[in-house]
C-alpha cells in the first residue's frame, strides 16, 4: 500500500464505556487490521482483539494488556516481539466442574489445532469471587474478593515457566439483567469489562508478563434479536480462544531503565525492541481521551487521532485541552495515519486551507 | 507486594487542574488514597478556558489500599 517505513501507531478503544465500534466482543477487529495495514505497525491491547469465539492474528499487531500499554506509552518498558510465547493458564476455583472442562477443552484445541504452547494449568486455591460495578460516569468497574489469590497463583504459573498468562475468573451470571438485555440488542455498557481489567492489570504489574482474561459464565438462552456486534461472544461455552490466540505472541515486556544516557557504558537496547520514541500516533475515541496512555503519548507531543466513536463518556480534546486530529470514522483514521506515515501534512488534506500569512 | 494484605478500593475524585501535564496531578491526587492500579477522567467541568484553572476533572479509580 505505502512504500513508507512503518510508523508504530497506538490503538485504544476503552473497555467497559459503551463504545459504539469497538464495546462488543471484539467488533473493532476490522478497524485494528485497516489501521494495522495503513501503519504497518499496531500496538493494541486485548478489548480492541478479543472476539470470544473469534479472532485474527496479524503480525503487524501487537498484542499488549492495557496497563502494561499504559507503562508502555510512559516510557518504562518496551516491547520486543517473539516468536512464541508459553501460555500458563490460570483458571479461578469457582468455576464449576463442566464449565472448567470447557476451557480446559478450548486450551487443548488450541494445542492440537492452532499449534499453541499452552500450560501449565494452575488453579487458585480459593474462588476469587468477582463482583461488579458501575462508576457514576456509567462506565464499567469490578472488585475482586481475593486479589491475592489472584496473584499467588500468578507467580506459580510465571515459576513454573510460563511466559504469559491466561485468567479465567468465574463471573456472576445475571441473564435477567437489563443491562445484559441491553448490552445483546447493542446498547449499553458491557457489564464486565471494568473487572476484567482489574484482574489483568493486577496481574500484568505484578509479573510484568503479557496477560489476558476471559470471564468463565454460564450459556445464554437463543436470542434471534442478538446484535452482530455481541454475536462473538455466544458461539460457544467460553470466552478463551481468542485470549490464546492474542497472548501467544504478545510481545515481552521489557523494563526500560529511567534517565540512561548513551555515555553510561550500557548496552544499546536490541533494535527490535520497540519504544515509545518510535510510535507515530495515538488513535482514540473523541469522547474517551482521558485514559493513562493517551494522556502520555498527547504529552510527549505524539499526534492524537480523535475518531468520532460515540460512549458514555465525553471527555474530548477540547475539554482537555489536547490538540486532536479528528477522523468521522476509522476508515478516515487510516488515512490520516497514511498521510502521518508518508509524511503528507494532514492540512493539506483539509479545505479549506489556510494561509500562511 | 504483600501476598496477605491486597485490598482494591474504588477511588472517585473531583480534581482542580493546575496549568502543567495532567498526569502528575492526576497521579498525586490519586495517590494520596493508595496505589493507583487502574484510574480515567471519566469527566471535565470546565472552566472558561480548558487550560486555565476552575476546570475541575472527575477522575474514577480503582487503587490498591
Amino acid at each position: 500500500m505505502t512504500a513508507g517505513r512503518p510508523l508504530p501507531t497506538l490503538l485504544v478503544i476503552p473497555t467497559g464505556i459503551g463504545c459504539e465500534l469497538g464495546g462488543y466482543a471484539g467488533d473493532a477487529l476490522p478497524s485494528a487490521r485497516l489501521l494495522a495495514a495503513a501503519s504497518g505497525c499496531l500496538i493494541t491491547h486485548p478489548n480492541v482483539m478479543n472476539g470470544a469465539a473469534l479472532y485474527w492474528s496479524d503480525p503487524r499487531i501487537h498484542y499488549v494488556e492495557g496497563s502494561a500499554l499504559d507503562r508502555f506509552a510512559r516510557g518504562t518498558i518496551g516491547l520486543r516481539p517473539v516468536r512464541r510465547q508459553r501460555v500458563g493458564l490460570l483458571l479461578d476455583a469457582g468455576i464449576e466442574e463442566d464449565l472448567r472442562w470447557r476451557h480446559l477443552q478450548v486450551a487443548e484445541g488450541c494445542r492440537a489445532s492452532l499449534g499453541l504452547e499452552i500450560g501449565p494449568v494452575v488453579t487458585t486455591e480459593a474462588p476469587l469471587d468477582v463482583s461488579l460495578s458501575q462508576g457514576a460516569s456509567g462506565a464499567s468497574w469490578g472488585q475482586l474478593g481475593r486479589p491475592e489469590v489472584l496473584l499467588r497463583a500468578g507467580q506459580q504459573l510465571k515459576a513454573a515457566g510460563a511466559t504469559a498468562i491466561a485468567v479465567v475468573a468465574r463471573f456472576p451470571d445475571d441473564s435477567g439483567s437489563e443491562a445484559l438485555a441491553a448490552y445483546r440488542q447493542g446498547s449499553g455498557v458491557d457489564a464486565l469489562a471494568g473487572a476484567e481489567a482489574v484482574i489483568s492489570h493486577l496481574l500484568s504489574r505484578e509479573l510484568g508478563l503479557p496477560c489476558a482474561h476471559a470471564p468463565a459464565l454460564s450459556a445464554l438462552p437463543l436470542d434471534p434479536a442478538l446484535d452482530p456486534r455481541a454475536a462473538g461472544e455466544e458461539l460457544g461455552y467460553t470466552f478463551l480462544a481468542c485470549v490464546l490466540v492474542g497472548l501467544s505472541r504478545a510481545p515481552d515486556l521489557v523494563p526500560l531503565l529511567p534517565g540512561v544516557s548513551e555515555s553510561s557504558g550500557l548496552p544499546a537496547p536490541a533494535a527490535d525492541l520497540l519504544q515509545i520514541g518510535a510510535v507515530g500516533a495515538v488513535v482514540a475515541p473523541a469522547g474517551a481521551l482521558g485514559g493513562a496512555a493517551v494522556l502520555a503519548c498527547a504529552e510527549r507531543g505524539i499526534p492524537l487521532i480523535a475518531v468520532h466513536n460515540p460512549c458514555v463518556l465525553d471527555v474530548s480534546a477540547e475539554a482537555l485541552g489536547l490538540p486532536a486530529l479528528k477522523a468521522g470514522c476509522y476508515a478516515a483514521a487510516a488515512g490520516l495515519l497514511v498521510a502521518l506515515r508518508e509524511g503528507i501534512s494532514p492540512a493539506a488534506l483539509q479545505r479549506p486551507l489556510a494561509r500562511l500569512v | 507486594m504483600s501476598r496477605s494484605a491486597v485490598r482494591l478500593q474504588p477511588v472517585t475524585l473531583r480534581l482542580q487542574r493546575v496549568p502543567g501535564p495532567l498526569m502528575p496531578q492526576i497521579e498525586r491526587a490519586l495517590e494520596i488514597h493508595g496505589d493507583p492500579l487502574r484510574w480515567a477522567i471519566t469527566g471535565v467541568e470546565s472552566g472558561e478556558e480548558p487550560l486555565l484553572p476552575g476546570s475541575v476533572l472527575l477522575i474514577e479509580a480503582v487503587v490498591l489500599a
